[in-house]
């Protein structure tokens, strides 16, 4: 958009001065409220940013053990909070290995048995397809104020990378830093403390600690794009610490937002389609 | 998904086991078995789909080794073949997998596999059966499973119906089926969440009409610590089973009738893994009618993006006679084994 300036005379100046300061009041109210917010609203606003109806995701996942990779692909298509599909597509090994999650409860099809078993309980907490992340990590995506309180502990600046049409760049993000700790006990993680971009409302770095204090997991999230008025991060690496020299990449190469998708393919019949 | 466009997929894999055997007459026979299997699938339209699973297994050994699958030297068969209709209610014709229950190792209520060493056994290596199948989706959850298993003398067919659905935490289900003319299963199983613990439970009630019916059912659980180990115990009641060793029908075992000879088992595995690569499991299988077990170790790596290595082991023990070590009553003079395994697969 271009800016035309013009040469004022003075009545339109002391409009101008007018207006300048409600502007500056304006922006100084806005900066109040917006350092006010508590850590439950972020966690809201950002929880409204990244859900969206329906999607569609294509991914590549890249397990990274001292420097040996190993890489998986996978389709999976979501519907709002609690219901998601996901289906391996690469490689031959883990081809039509299939997983649903509906509210709290999932299920994961072998094709080599043709059977659907349930993952519950602890099982949650073991690695999903030889990942850094457990199926627990992929189950809570969201609801996170469900089981834990937020609190805004600082601000912070933080490297983000962003991608748009070519290489990723890296800038420097004002991020609002949220501690989550749990109020209830059947949790794996019993603090999180979460790094939130202020403008774009998206995670940006989230580090998973035990009821002992000891720093389990880190992730980090970046090539945020944005659909629309919403922006959602691409891009997902998660750190075992438990574990020496490994690490797990997430790259979402195709997605779609609120498309139409079949509700036969949120359901265990289509496990074994 | 299916992705409705014609398409036709191959995917499968060779593996090589080289196994050694020790026999508890003493010595060690070695074997190599080579298997390759072909998985090919054609999407024929968006609701027509057709699988066909042929194997090729070539085995060199020593004697007449016992290996899980391979009952020749040279053998070629179709594992499975069948055509998929997905609508309203996916129909399934040919030769396919039917597997029902929650078990581990004992599935009461399957009828065609009830009883698997799965921590030892390829998946591939399952009994699959020529079938008309049709499963019809009962909400997001719940489905409505029938099958039937025709036979030339149509009193002899095998069929089953099973509605399994979804209560807060746990899949529920119940099922009847008809494995033989004069025998009646009525199952039911279960698998959840119970503060933390995942927790499964199969039972099946089979009735005769020229005796006394009997029951058979699995109950279990697992759970994973903070520093990774999963536990995973089932316990097992077969109420045909004898107690004592000195009254097991090997007859009727040998002859493949029951896949059991006592009256109480357990299941207790460990597993662990290492890293993103590699994973340890022990798992163990105790009589505990007559206290003989079956110990199984393994080590498995994925040693490149397609390859996979696996080192297994089974060691076994308990008294003469007893059903793990069974000495001479065994004619083939292989039970009671140890064994030694090397595994790799590739994948394509």
């Amino acid at each position: 958009m271009r800016v035309k300036f013009k040469i004022l005379n003075p009545k339109h100046q002391t409009v101008v001065a007018v207006a300048r300061f409600v502007a500056a009041t304006f922006i100084f109210f806005c900066a109040q409220n917006s350092f006010a917010l508590t850590g439950e609203e972020i966690m809201r606003r950002v929880d409204a940013n990244m859900t969206y109806g329906t999607s569609r995701f294509e991914s590549r996942m890249v397990i990274n053990v001292d420097g040996e990779l190993r890489t998986k692909n996978m389709v999976s298509y979501s519907r709002g909070r609690d219901t998601s599909y996901s289906e391996f597509t690469y490689p031959p090994r883990d081809k039509g290995v299939k997983y649903l999650k509906i509210e709290n409860n999932m299920w994961m099809y072998l094709p080599s048995v043709d059977k659907v078993i349930k993952i519950s309980g602890s099982m949650l907490r073991q690695s999903m397809m030889g990942s850094d992340f457990s199926y627990e990590d992929a189950m809570e995506s969201n609801r996170l104020l469900d089981k834990y309180s937020a609190r805004l502990v600082r601000s912070e600046t933080v490297p983000v990378t962003f991608r748009a049409a070519g290489d990723p760049v890296t800038r420097q993000r004002d991020c609002y830093v949220v501690e989550l700790e749990a109020k209830v006990k059947d949790v794996t993680y019993y603090k999180r403390l979460t790094w939130i971009d202020k403008e774009l409302l998206v995670p940006v770095r989230e580090d998973l600690f035990a009821m002992s204090g000891k720093l389990l997991k880190t992730m980090t999230l970046g090539d945020v794009r944005s659909f629309g008025s919403r922006n959602f991060p691409t891009y997902m690496k998660m750190v075992n610490h438990l574990r020496r020299n490994s690490f797990t990449e997430m790259h979402i190469e195709k997605i779609a937002f609120d498309i139409y998708v079949p509700d036969s393919v949120f359901s265990q019949s289509a496990l074994t389609k | 998904m299916s992705s409705g466009a014609f398409a036709l997929s191959v995917n499968g894999y060779y593996e090589n086991d080289l196994v050694i055997i020790n026999k508890p007459s003493g010595g060690a026979n070695p074997g190599d078995l080579n298997k390759l299997r072909l998985k090919l699938d054609l999407n024929i339209s968006e609701s027509l789909a057709a699988h066909i699973e042929p194997r090729y297994y070539f085995f060199i050994r020593d004697d007449n080794l016992p290996v899980a699958g391979a009952t020749g030297l040279d053998e070629l068969a179709l594992d499975s073949a069948y055509i998929k209709y997905y609508g309203a209610a996916n129909v399934t014709l040919g030769k396919q997998r039917i597997a029902w229950g929650t078990g581990y190792i004992w599935n009461p209520t399957d009828i065609f596999n009830p009883f698997v060493l799965s921590f030892a056994v390829n998946n591939d290596e399952e009994v699959n059966v020529k079938a008309a199948r049709i499963e019809v989706p009962l909400g997001m959850t719940g489905i409505l499973d029938g099958y039937v298993v025709p036979e030339e003398d149509r009193g002899f067919s095998r069929k089953g119906i099973r509605a399994k659905t979804n209560i807060g935490l746990f899949d529920v289900s119940a099922s009847i089926a008809a494995p033989e003319p004069d025998r009646t299963l009525y199952g039911v199983d279960f698998a959840g969440d119970v503060l933390g613990f995942g927790v499964i439970g199969e039972a099946a009630l089979n009735t005769r009409t020229s005796s006394s019916g009997y029951v058979q059912a699995v109950i279990g659980g697992d759970y994973t610590l903070d520093n990774g180990i999963n536990i995973q115990a089932q316990y097992y009641y077969n109420e045909p089973g004898k107690t004592s060793k000195a009254d097991y029908d090997w007859a009727a075992l040998y002859a493949g009738n029951i896949s059991q000879l006592a009256k109480s088992y357990i299941f207790v595995g460990f597993s662990k893994i290492i890293d993103e690569l590699a994973a340890v499991k022990l798992s163990t299988i105790i009589n505990l009618d007559d206290q003989s077990f079956m110990l199984y170790p393994a080590y498995t790596r994925s040693i490149a993006q397609y390859v996979d290595l696996s080192l297994e082991a089974m060691i076994t023990g308990g008294t003469e006679g007893s059903e793990f070590k069974p000495g001479t009553i065994d004619p083939t003079g292989f039970g009671g084994s140890n064994m030694l395994l090397c595994r790799v697969i590739y994948n394509f």
